[in-house]
């Protein structure tokens, strides 16, 4: 197929092939879903989708950029979720264009996700490893926790807030916009495809402009070697905090995407098994790899929605698949197929538009 | 009084979070691998016993000695099919397959069980309470069988560890696997016999867990396992009084923080606390810091 | 070498290594051992100045030999009268000293005893801060101070004779635990010198590199960059001050490509910011060009311009090694430390590097010092050459005083001298 001689080859490679593969991904779900040959419960998640290939690439900041394993991303996206929709209710009560309120509302959640990991990330980026992986699950517990006692309410005099029940907003007249362990209630549905669509697309273009700039240089000089960074007068600190605050920005912008497909979003949405969820994605997708993530998000989240057919079987099947695929490639006789399949197809060989996997460098 | 009951309360969830974390440190210490799926060996531990006792009517004590065995095979088939071909992986790799054998385990518990929660009897049912203070602090037997169980347990390990051939190849291979393979030391069946262990633990745990706290789901395991996990590094990962003490300190903390201070907010506090003891010694209480060579 | 003439004597009283520090670091480094404290709970009565006979042999104040520790030069009080500038200076470092050992709880509570019982009286004075119990302390006991020589066998090549030195160590030492892994390290290395460290495996050359880079923070001593004290600043810091170094196992970033690490070795010669970057504002275009130019310069150096594109982690170890040279020389270094930078190079790879770092100091003008167990190589370019054995300098000198040095020679078994 496509050899990286060519011109258009060599572009396929960059970030332009990643961003062709979007728009064309786009163009075919819009036609198909507009000439109904899509089912009704695949159009209604294709938001959904949007939303969880941007959680997944601003993980992959983190996991595969940064090189920190991070088990709490979903809690990011619950405080870019809630505020984002506290923030809709107030601009809605201002502003009359639905998609006005809805970017701005995404700002909102964005700062504000943005401002939570960057206290989260104050902290925890003075450890490493396993003990950056378990603070970062304990803080998502954390966020889960707050969101699940925390009730938001907006009347003629503004917004109240809360952390024991509804009726301690001493609120008259007025909405209830948050309801703790309810979670958000009577939600506008702003969310749709074409706007999962544009948050993919400026993840993916904040994303890869990081990279490949001397910020993103920095950030994967401190991921491969961070004494070396070190010595080269790379303030690692810095960099590891960039990555996972840029990372939780997006990840607000996502579960804003995610909470306003559906008319009510409980806090239990974002526990710790939606943050593994999302690291499952970007570890089947390849670490490091923006494209691998996008593919493997939209997969993974129709998945299990295409066996529904086998109704409680189906996490069962999907179970076993995510084993299989993790421990097969490394069983002997499978990787020896696999070296055949690469050598005869070039297809198949890897191209990664980012220098990927962690591996310790030669010695 | 209340202080005191609500301490006696905390040893005994923190006695259940001890031997959770056991489990969980001992497969750090020598795979060096988070193995999520540990939670939920403790809840299929719950439901063998809960078969065995309640279902089939048998004693409950055989039950408990059919759900170690049960968890045992369990562990070490997981660990041989799952594991054991990831030795050279990305920890990355292992930790989501551990991820997808919890999954596994969840679901197939859920095929077998239902989603409907079970209602645990306790193992030690009918057993007479401890009143002390003219009946004013009642202790049930639940809570003395736990917190027994797990000094017991404790012991057992360290003997187990510093006493023992196996223990002694176990400290070997946490050190350096390539090392203790070339002294001979059989490294893969090593790592199964922690395995065992640590399962065989989690069935106890299980036990104990359910008889406490009587609500049987296919879930049970996942938040206490969370929590033990959290234990285990609070103490130290790879530390086994490190991961006593992280656990009882633990429930001791989530009881209180429950009594105190509200329950809502108990989990938060609990890992609060991890995240403040981790950022004052980053290697957890009695862990020990191996800084990089340059 | 042991010279004991001062070959910079341009170099102002204030910037000498002065005897109150070493006697304070020296003290610091025994406070660690409760025997001496015991020592001088001991004798605290009985000896007011002082320091039992163990206690001074435990710790020799200089270690070149040359000059016996002067015991007891005890002044009169006027001479430490804390007005006097330099004295002033050196009341300041003696404080440094004491922050540095603030987590030695064991020695914080060993001073204050020492103050309380009139003993410390004269180092509590010379600290001068102007505090009025202080003075008062000063008036009623005798302020004397114990004088100590100079360790002062510095050498630099002669053009750099009128230059601040690029470095100069003194007294530099670090313990791990228990074991004094670098002691009283004195090391003065020229602005345009290539300085070599060189002695048997274990003895602690990589270790002094680390001390230099901040990798570990030194238990004792000073370093000076150019001048410039760099106490209490971080790896990057040091960096970014001017000394850059490529490490014994290579550590390159080998995921990237070689331009990439070049780049970003660049990282604090070129400015861009992370908004200019993700909105791809013009200041990022302007900054990217500096970075490609600027890396395909230095790649030139060692005619690898043609590999920019390769990944670094796939190119031969020869070039690996030499990529790491271009990587650090992109800091702007005023000092480069090489670790071992011959270590698995062929002959003719050698020959080239030795003419490539004398071309890195004649057209970057910086000093090069590096750690070497190619006595050839070392032998060829160095042209101050210091031994370290046991964590401690055995000597210092031109390659022929080294080659002729009878300590050197029992270092290595004969070896060295046998090779060059």
């Amino acid at each position: 197929m496509v050899k990286g001689t060519t011109v258009f080859g060599r572009l396929w490679k960059g970030p332009f092939g990643t961003y062709l593969i979007v728009v064309v991904a786009y163009a075919i779900f819009q036609v198909l879903a507009s000439a109904g040959s899509l089912p009704s419960v695949i159009v209604g998640l294709l938001p959904t989708i949007c939303a969880y290939i941007s959680a997944t690439i601003s993980l992959n900041l983190v996991v595969g950029i940064s090189g920190e394993l991070s088990l709490g991303h979903a809690g990011f996206m619950s405080v870019g979720a809630y505020t984002g929709i506290v923030a809709a209710t107030c601009y809605s009560a201002v502003i009359d264009i639905p998609w006005l309120v809805f970017i701005l509302a995404m700002l909102t959640g964005a700062v504000f996700a943005a401002i939570a990991g960057f206290v989260v990330g104050v902290p925890v980026m003075r450890l490493s490893g396993d003990y950056l992986a378990i603070v970062t699950l304990a803080f998502g517990e954390i966020i889960k926790n707050i969101m699940n006692n925390l009730y938001v309410g907006l009347d003629d005099a503004g917004l109240h807030f809360s952390f024991s029940s509804a009726q301690d907003l001493h609120m008259t007249n007025g909405n209830i916009i948050i309801n703790g362990p309810q979670g958000a209630v009577g939600v506008e549905q702003l969310s749709t495809f074409f706007g999962g669509f544009i948050l993919v697309l400026v993840t993916l273009a904040v994303v890869l402009n990081l990279i490949r700039s001397r910020s993103g240089r920095a950030i994967m000089a401190v991921r491969d070697n961070s004494i070396a960074a070190e010595s080269v007068g790379i303030n690692t600190t810095k960099y590891r905090l960039m990555a996972f605050v840029v990372a939780s920005a997006l990840a607000g912008m996502a579960g804003l995407m995610y909470a306003m497909n559906y008319n009510a979003v409980v806090p239990v949405r974002f526990d710790y098994n939606a943050s593994i969820l999302i690291l499952v994605y970007v570890v089947l997708g390849g670490i490091g790899n923006i494209r691998g993530s996008i593919i493997s998000a939209t997969v993974l989240v129709v998945l299990p929605e295409v066996l529904r057919f086998m109704s409680e079987y189906r996490m069962l099947i999907y179970a076993i698949v995510l084993i299989a695929v993790m421990v097969l490639p490394n069983v002997p006789a499978v990787q020896r197929f696999l070296d055949y399949i690469q050598d005869k197809i070039p297809f198949f060989r890897s191209r990664d538009e980012v220098p990927g996997d962690v591996t310790e460098g030669a010695e | 009084m209340g202080f005191l009951e609500n301490l006696i309360n905390g040893v005994s969830l923190g006695s259940v979070y001890a031997i959770i974390a056991l489990g969980y440190t001992m497969v750090y210490g020598i795979a060096r691998m988070l193995n999520f799926a540990h939670g939920d060996v403790i809840m299929v531990g719950g439901y063998v016993s809960f078969v065995i006792a309640s279902s089939m009517g048998l004693n409950p004590l055989f039950g408990i000695l059919v759900a170690v065995i049960v968890c045992t095979a369990l562990g070490i088939t997981i660990e041989k099919v799952a594991y054991k071909p990831l030795r050279q992986s990305a920890s990355l790799t292992v930790l989501i397959t551990a991820i997808g054998v919890s999954y596994l385990l969840q679901n197939t518990a859920l095929l077998i069980w239902g989603a409907n929660p079970k209602v645990y009897t306790s193992v030690v049912a009918g057993w007479p309470q401890l009143q002390l203070f003219d009946g004013q602090l009642i202790i049930s037997a639940e809570t003395v069988v736990t917190i027994c169980a797990c000094a017991v347990i404790m012991i057992a390990m360290v003997t187990f560890i510093h006493r023992t051939k196996i223990g002694k190849a176990m400290r070997a291979v946490s050190e350096d696997p390539g090392a203790a393979r070339l002294m001979g030391i059989n490294v893969d069946s090593t790592i199964s016999i922690t395995f065992a262990i640590g399962s065989g633990l989690a069935a106890i745990a299980g036990v104990l867990l359910c008889s406490s706290y009587p609500t049987l789901m296919p879930t049970t395991g996942a938040m206490p396992g969370i929590k033990a996990f959290t234990a285990a590094v609070f103490g130290g990962i790879g530390s086994i009084p490190g991961a006593v003490l992280g656990g009882i300190l633990l429930g001791i903390i989530e009881i209180f923080a429950k009594a105190y201070i509200g329950t809502q907010f108990s989990d938060a506090i609990v890992f609060a606390v991890l995240i403040i003891v981790l950022l004052i010694k980053p290697s957890g209480l009695l862990g020990k810091y191996v800084p990089e060579k340059v | 070498m042991a010279e004991p003439n001062d070959r910079i004597p341009e170099r102002g009283g204030a910037n000498q290594p002065d005897p109150e520090r070493a006697r304070a670091a020296e003290e610091l480094q025994n406070g660690l051992d409760p025997r001496v404290e015991e020592a001088y709970r001991g004798t605290a009565n009985e000896d007011l100045y002082g320091e039992p006979d163990d206690f001074r042999q435990k710790a020799p104040v200089a270690r070149t030999g040359d000059e016996a520790p002067a015991p007891d030069m005890d002044l009169p009080a006027a001479d430490t009268t804390p007005d006097e500038p330099p004295m002033r200076e050196e009341a300041l470092e003696l404080e440094r000293e004491e922050e540095r050992a603030e987590p030695d709880k064991g020695m914080a509570a060993l001073l204050n005893r020492r103050s309380r019982q009139g003993t410390y009286a004269a180092q509590a004075a010379a600290k001068g801060r102007g505090s009025k119990a202080r003075t008062a302390t000063r008036a009623k006991a005798t302020p004397r101070t114990r004088m100590v020589p100079l360790p002062s066998d510095g050498i630099v090549p002669e053009r750099d004779l009128h230059q601040t030195p690029v470095l100069e160590c003194r007294h530099l030492g670090i313990d791990f635990g228990g074991l004094h892994a670098v002691e009283d390290f004195n090391l003065i290395v020229g602005k345009t010198e290539i300085a070599g460290l060189i002695g048997p495996n274990g003895a602690g050359k990589t270790t002094v590199f680390n001390l230099l880079t901040k990798v570990y923070q030194p238990t004792r001593g000073t370093i000076l960059l150019d001048g410039v004290d760099t106490h209490g600043m971080s790896t990057p810091k040091v960096a970014q001050a001017g000394i850059a170094r490529t490490f014994q196992n290579i550590r390159l970033f080998a995921n990237l490509t070689v331009e990439e690490n070049v780049a970003i070795g660049l990282h604090n010669q070129v400015r861009c910011g992370m908004w200019s970057s993700i909105f791809r504002l013009p200041k990022f275009w302007v900054s990217e060009h500096e970075f490609h130019k600027q890396a395909l310069e230095l790649l030139d150096i060692f005619s690898m311009a043609d590999l920019a594109d390769v990944t670094a982690g796939n190119l031969p170890y020869g070039a690996q090694r030499r990529l790491e040279i271009i990587r650090a020389l992109a800091t702007h270094p005023k000092l480069l430390l090489l670790d071992e930078p011959a270590a698995g190079m062929n002959p003719v790879e050698t020959e080239e590097l030795m003419t490539n770092i004398r071309k890195i100091r004649d057209d970057f003008q910086i000093a090069v010092m590096l750690i070497e167990h190619d006595m050839d190589l070392v032998m060829n370019i160095c042209e101050g050459i210091a031994v370290l054995n046991y964590g401690k300098v055995i000597a210092k000198g031109t390659p022929e005083e080294i080659q002729g040095n009878q300590q050197v020679i029992e270092a290595y078994l004969g070896s060295s001298a046998g090779e060059a």
